[in-house]
């Protein structure tokens, strides 16, 4: 009790947290925070766990052919285990029993959109519908990775409508959710002093965005669009993570009140000029815009997942027909020499410094 | 400071009427990462983007195989761009992490070489031989520096050549045996890099490379037990359980008395799948599907309840 009256106190002091504050329901939540505290390893097993789980259990239902044929059947049992999912969690609110709600919660959500798309033969609206169920789940249930799920059910349904509808397949999607997570990292302030009662989904949807886009940047990378206008999206798409990547360095300047000298100007320009480049291939663009704004809201999970998605977008350069290898070799050396250049002149008075 | 997190802001916003700009700040400084982080984070992208482009760019080059290039010429490049970065790490040694790149860089390029050599006199050889070359070539870099992704890529040459051979040379290797000598050879490589750092402490030993290798010898494990449950040759069988029994029991037992949850949640999950496999083996009747789906949950659950109580237990102490 007397940390948390140190913390608040800290933040009454240095950061002007407001008089008002409700001490009461403050402790009240550290003492459900700290009933269930939890690490990132945990929350891993947890989903991993639920999901091997739903994957068994759909097995049984489809072998013992429960409800393979009636899809108004499957709708029924995935709203029935949904339903009784957000019954079970308001009941017993312990993190101990996450993997059993992530399997109740997944399996419903698997029942529901079989049985939605049988039953209505409209993929738009059974996405939809599942849409504003998982909206609506959202604001029964209040667990971390319970709204995870519901926010990746959410959101890949937003995808999966714009993905349908417009004939530039993925990039649509791809275009839109990332600028969801730009925005959404970005303005974290606004959204949670906005939207106050509703400020314990914003990290779960952060969380779901990131792994989103990530998904994205590989299906896009093994160019998923074939068929699609590509060319004509390319540019726009590579805009974001230009965009991303520009906003973050002038937040950065500001922040860290660096004044904009000569050498800076020439750092922008070089930077400019090897995101103009690497425009060709919008899918590195993005993979290293989401590892700049993972590292900058300090998301552990998304920057290992981001660096490993731009060391495979690189890779994956090497196999793309649209020019030969010549001319990728020359431009990965340019910019390849243009990066060190701005380490070595960055980094000179730091290095003169140490000495 | 430094004790306030991004939950503790999202609370009190949750229960004040505490203004956004203030907000704002206290996430700046609490929350997100900060100047000393950036600078980090800036340092290793450009040098490791920088350096990583130039190496690939140097690949994708000679992969080109441009005619108009004299054989001469091109060996010759390559040469000079190994002792540049060579010549290059040695006089910039003091500045350790610029230093460790360029010998990074150097092993790459060792590859090339060979590739390049094999390109122009058709040397006809297998792809295991030029990896082998590469990697005994290697060797005494990899173990001369404390850069972990030097080490990574020693081990992943180390593996690769393995694999060749396996698909190339021994291909009458049962598939136990073939996971047998694979997981031996990654916990080798785990326990001499530990030695190594235990015997100097100069050697720091990253947790992520450790995770990453520690992860690798359980997919080794799963892939090895899973697969072998399927075929009718199990020669070398035994072992490979005893090999992978006696890992997951040393590193629970290294977990245990170092307070590192995660190994022990990895052997966890591992041991979860491990019995999701045997019993689907066993029968893909529906009420086996029902079972396996319903040991999943009660062995997750117990595992995190025994972990929630370990850490409870290492806090205090």
């Amino acid at each position: 009790m007397h940390k948390i009256d140190n913390k608040i106190g800290l933040l009454t002091q240095q950061y002007g947290l407001s008089s008002d504050v409700n001490m009461g329901a403050i402790n009240g939540e550290y003492l459900q925070i700290n009933g269930n505290k939890t690490s990132l390893g945990i929350k891993i097993l947890s989903i991993f766990g639920g999901l091997m789980a739903t994957a068994f259990f759909i097995a049984f239902l489809t072998i013992g052919g429960f409800l393979f044929d009636n899809d108004v059947i499957r709708l029924v049992v995935g709203a029935g285990f949904i339903a009784s999912g957000v019954y079970f969690v308001k009941r017993v609110d312990n993190l101990i029993l996450d993997t059993f709600g992530i399997g109740i919660f997944s399996t419903g959500y698997g029942l529901m959109i079989s049985g939605v798309v049988e039953l209505i033969d409209n993929y738009h609206l059974a996405a939809l519908i599942v849409s504003i169920a998982a909206i609506i789940v959202m604001f029964l249930v209040k667990g971390y990775l319970l709204n995870f799920i519901n926010a990746l059910v959410l959101l890949s349904s937003v995808c999966f409508i714009f993905f349908t509808e417009s004939k530039y397949g993925i990039f649509v999607p791809s275009l839109i959710l990332g600028s969801i997570l730009l925005f959404w990292s970005m303005f974290e302030s606004s959204i949670i002093t906005k939207f106050r009662q509703l400020s314990h989904l914003y990290e779960p949807i952060k969380a779901a965005l990131i792994i989103l886009n990530i998904c994205l940047i590989i299906f896009l990378s093994f160019n998923l669009m074939n068929g699609f206008d590509s060319e004509t999206l390319l540019w726009p798409y590579a805009i974001l993570p230009i965009i991303t990547i520009f906003y973050i360095s002038k937040k950065l300047h500001e922040r860290f009140e660096i004044d904009l000298s000569i050498e800076q100007i020439i750092i922008y320009i070089l930077i400019a000029l090897i995101l103009a480049v690497g425009s060709q291939t919008p899918y590195i663009l993005m993979s290293l815009a989401v590892l700049m704004v993972s590292f900058y809201v300090r998301l552990r999970v998304g920057v290992i997942l981001s660096i490993f998605v731009l060391i495979f977008t690189i890779s994956k350069y090497y196999y793309d027909l649209d020019r030969t290898l010549l001319d990728k070799s020359i431009i990965l050396m340019v910019l390849g020499v243009v990066l060190l250049m701005i380490y070595f002149f960055t980094s000179k008075p730091t290095m003169t410094h140490e000495k | 400071m430094g004790n306030i997190n991004r939950d503790d802001i999202h609370i009190a916003v949750r229960h004040s009427n505490w203004g956004q700009d203030d907000v704002q700040v206290a996430l700046e400084n609490e929350a997100n990462a900060s100047r000393e982080d950036w600078r980090k984070f800036c340092e290793w992208l450009l040098l490791g983007l920088g350096a990583s482009f130039l190496v690939s760019g140097i690949v994708f080059f000679f992969a080109y195989n441009w005619a108009g290039l004299h054989k001469f010429i091109k060996l010759g490049i390559i040469l000079s761009l190994i002792l540049t970065a060579l010549v290059g790490a040695y006089l910039i040694r003091a500045h350790a992490m610029v230093s460790n790149i360029l010998l990074t860089c150097a092993t790459v390029l060792v590859g090339v070489l060979f590739a390049v050599f094999g390109q122009i006199y058709q040397t006809g050889s297998n792809a295991y031989d030029f990896f082998l070359g590469w990697s005994v070539f290697v060797t005494i870099w990899v173990f001369s520096t404390n850069f972990a992704p030097m080490w990574l890529v020693g081990i992943t040459l180390l593996n690769v050549t393995l694999a060749m051979y396996f698909q190339q040379v021994a291909t009458n290797l049962t598939w136990p045996s073939y996971c047998l000598i694979f997981l031996g050879i990654n916990i080798l490589s785990i326990i001499i890099i530990k030695y190594l750092s235990h015997l100097n402490k100069n050697i720091i030993v990253p947790s992520w490379f450790e995770h990453l290798l520690f992860i690798y010898t359980a997919i080794i494990g799963i892939c090895g037990y899973a697969y072998t449950l399927w075929t009718h040759d199990k020669a070398g069988w035994p072992l490979f359980m005893l090999l992978l029994f006696a890992w997951f029991v040393s590193t629970a037992y290294y977990a245990i008395k170092n307070k590192k949850a995660s190994y022990l949640m990895v052997i966890a999950l591992s041991l979860n799948v491990f019995v999701a496999i045997t019993l689907s083996k066993i029968s893909n009747d529906f009420m086996m599907m029902l079972f396996i789906s319903l040991c999943m949950v009660a062995g997750i659950t117990l595992t995190i309840i025994k972990i929630l109580a370990l850490q409870k237990k290492w806090d205090h102490a």
